[in-house]
This record gives structure tokens, C-alpha cells and sequence, in this order.
């Protein structure tokens, strides 16, 4: 009998290889918001992203299993960037990395529920944030998530992402701290 | 009347704070961080001037991003006066697609500004997102219009 837990923890120097995975997966170009990002460059992402920005993430896996010592894993990585202070909002980025057989989205995780919700309410509760708000292809079915998670889709960027050689539309969902209270109360 | 010198010069922020004394456009000179002249000082190379004949500014323009992968560029305007401002915009976005070589441009307009907001539709500028409640403005949160244009949607005056 096995029990997954899952929990957010700061992202090590050690997790650099599992994270390097997200660039074959072609999303790694949006970890960074337009500024120029490949494998040369990588330390300087994690010296300039992770240990600037203190709302950057590891989602650790842990089980533990009867009569063994309980193993944990890194699944992926998440954050609040780009943070308004004045305005108080800022854009979350969430990434699964495909470690332990399952499909590198959002939605097929079952860790990811939960470690979005965590995530969500470390925006809200500790960050104080009164909007967040998130960019994805257009092409992904994380739509569906949003949806449930109480987002609203607030437009379409056209040809803002240049993903594996092409440009995609972007779509912008955004939750208000209202919307989270009354979706989460 | 427009002379259609369009300068990227170094010019000092007081003088544009004393130039444009509109609340409105704190937004646009600021940036959505509220930061200091001397911050501002500091990046004021990418400021760019539009100015008329007699060499009074019209315009300002403000380069908050640029994106070389997707190539996309960011700006922001303030206008000194509200005449011309429809051939003064063209002009500064031909200039952005010039100079950058970009294929898209894209500015944030507080929602309530309708004028403007058809001065950009007018020259071919598209609605992409309305960001709800994403700058605090004057003791409340305003929505915030996305608006952008590609280089082919680019409307003649």
C-alpha cells in the first residue's frame, strides 16, 4: 500500500537535470518570458530566475511505502514571476516534467491538482496577490483545468510564442482573489 | 504640424513630467511599477521623441519590451496634445516596425479610454486580451485593454 504525497518545496542546483527535460519538451521557452533561453545559458536561468525571484517552486512526490524508507522525486516546477506589486498581480507558470510515466500535462498528473492548488494559495494567502493570471499555448487542453479551477479566459494573444520552430497563440486566463475566495471558501 | 523627426534622444524626465501633467498618463510614464525619476533616468535611452516643426514635443514613446524570439515589441505612447494624434501613432509605429524589425507591436490602454482606444483601431490595431482588474489606479483597480498590431494590418492614416 503506497500514499502519494505531494508538496512545493525551493528548487536545488540538484534538480537542474530533471528541469533541463522541459526544454525537449519544447515549453521550456516560456519559463523565461521572451528573454533568450537555451542548454548553454541554463546555470544563468537558475542564477537569475530561481534565486532572484523567491516565488519559484520544485512539486516533490514522496511515497511511502510499508517496511521501506519513503523515496521523493521532482515532478515538476512552478511559481509566481513577473509579481505587480502596486497592482498586485502576478503570472504563474506551472510545468510538469515527464519523470514517472505520466503525460508532462497539468491535467494527467495526479500530483498536480494538487500542488496548483497549493500554489494558488500561496498566491492569495502569503503573496497577498489580488489577481493571478496565466499564459498557455492555445493548442493546450489546460483550458479545461482553468475552467474548473475558476479562471476566465481573458483573450488570445496571436502569434506571441515561438515554439519548435513556430509561432502559437497564447491564451490568457486570469482568477481574481474574490473569485478564488468564493471558488475555495 | 508634424515634421516626422522622430529621435530616440536622451531627454531629461522632468521635462516630460512638466510637458504632460495628466494624471492619465502616469501609467505610461511609469510603467506599472511606480518608480523613481532616477529608475527612469536610467533606461531613458529608450525613449523616444516625436517632435513638430518647431521642435516642440508631441509625443512620447516608451519601449518597455522587446521579445526577439517572437518578435514582438512593447511600447507605450503619451501624447502632449490632443490633436494629431492619429498621424502622430502612425508614424511611431512605422518607426517600431522599422527600427526593430518586428513583426508585431503591442500597448496597454487603461479600458475607459475609448478615444485612444479607436485611434489604434482606426490605424488597424486588434483587441487581443482585457486584463481584469490589473493596475491599481487612483484608489481602484482598472482593467487594462491588450492592444496589437502585425506589420500587414497596418493602416494607412
Amino acid at each position: 500500500m503506497s500514499d502519494l504525497q505531494v508538496e512545493l518545496s525551493q528548487i536545488d542546483r540538484s534538480d537542474l537535470n530533471s528541469i533541463k527535460q522541459i526544454i525537449n519538451s519544447g515549453f521550456g521557452l516560456l519559463l523565461d518570458d521572451g528573454f533568450e533561453f537555451n542548454v548553454t545559458d541554463f546555470t544563468k536561468w537558475y542564477d537569475r530566475i530561481v534565486l532572484v525571484n523567491k516565488h519559484m517552486f520544485a512539486i516533490r512526490v514522496s511515497k511511502s511505502e510499508t517496511g521501506s524508507s519513503s523515496r521523493s522525486w521532482l515532478v515538476g516546477i512552478c511559481g509566481v514571476v513577473e509579481v505587480d506589486n502596486a497592482s498586485r498581480h502576478g503570472r504563474l507558470i506551472f510545468f510538469m516534467i515527464d519523470k514517472d510515466g505520466h503525460k508532462s500535462t497539468l491535467q494527467n498528473h495526479p500530483a498536480s491538482r494538487h500542488a496548483f492548488n497549493t500554489l494558488l494559495k500561496y498566491s492569495f494567502k502569503e503573496l497577498g496577490l489580488n489577481k493571478v493570471w496565466m499564459s498557455v499555448p492555445s493548442n493546450n487542453d489546460i483550458s479545461s483545468v482553468l475552467d474548473s479551477s475558476g479562471f476566465t479566459a481573458d483573450g488570445i494573444r496571436r502569434r506571441s510564442a515561438f515554439i519548435n520552430g513556430k509561432y502559437r497563440d497564447e491564451a490568457i486566463f486570469s482568477l481574481t482573489m474574490k473569485e478564488f475566495m468564493e471558488k475555495y471558501k | 504640424m508634424i515634421s516626422g523627426i522622430i529621435k530616440a534622444e536622451k531627454i531629461h524626465v522632468s521635462n516630460i513630467v512638466s510637458t504632460i501633467n495628466r494624471k492619465d498618463h502616469d501609467y505610461a510614464i511609469y510603467g506599472k511599477h511606480k518608480r523613481t525619476l532616477d529608475e527612469i533616468e536610467a533606461e531613458i535611452h529608450l525613449w523616444r521623441v516625436v517632435t513638430a516643426s518647431d521642435g516642440q514635443p508631441l509625443a512620447f514613446v516608451r519601449v518597455h519590451l522587446v521579445n526577439w524570439l517572437s518578435r514582438t515589441v512593447k511600447y507605450s505612447i503619451v501624447f502632449s496634445s490632443d490633436s494629431d494624434k492619429v498621424k502622430i501613432l502612425y508614424r511611431v509605429l512605422l518607426d517600431l516596425f522599422e527600427t526593430y524589425n518586428c513583426s508585431k507591436l503591442t500597448t496597454d490602454i487603461i479600458y475607459d479610454r475609448s478615444d485612444t482606444i479607436k485611434d489604434h483601431i482606426f490605424l488597424g490595431s486588434n483587441i487581443e486580451v482585457r486584463n481584469r482588474q490589473h493596475l491599481y489606479l487612483n484608489g481602484k483597480y482598472a482593467h487594462v485593454v491588450e492592444m496589437a498590431i502585425f506589420q500587414n494590418e497596418l493602416k494607412n492614416e
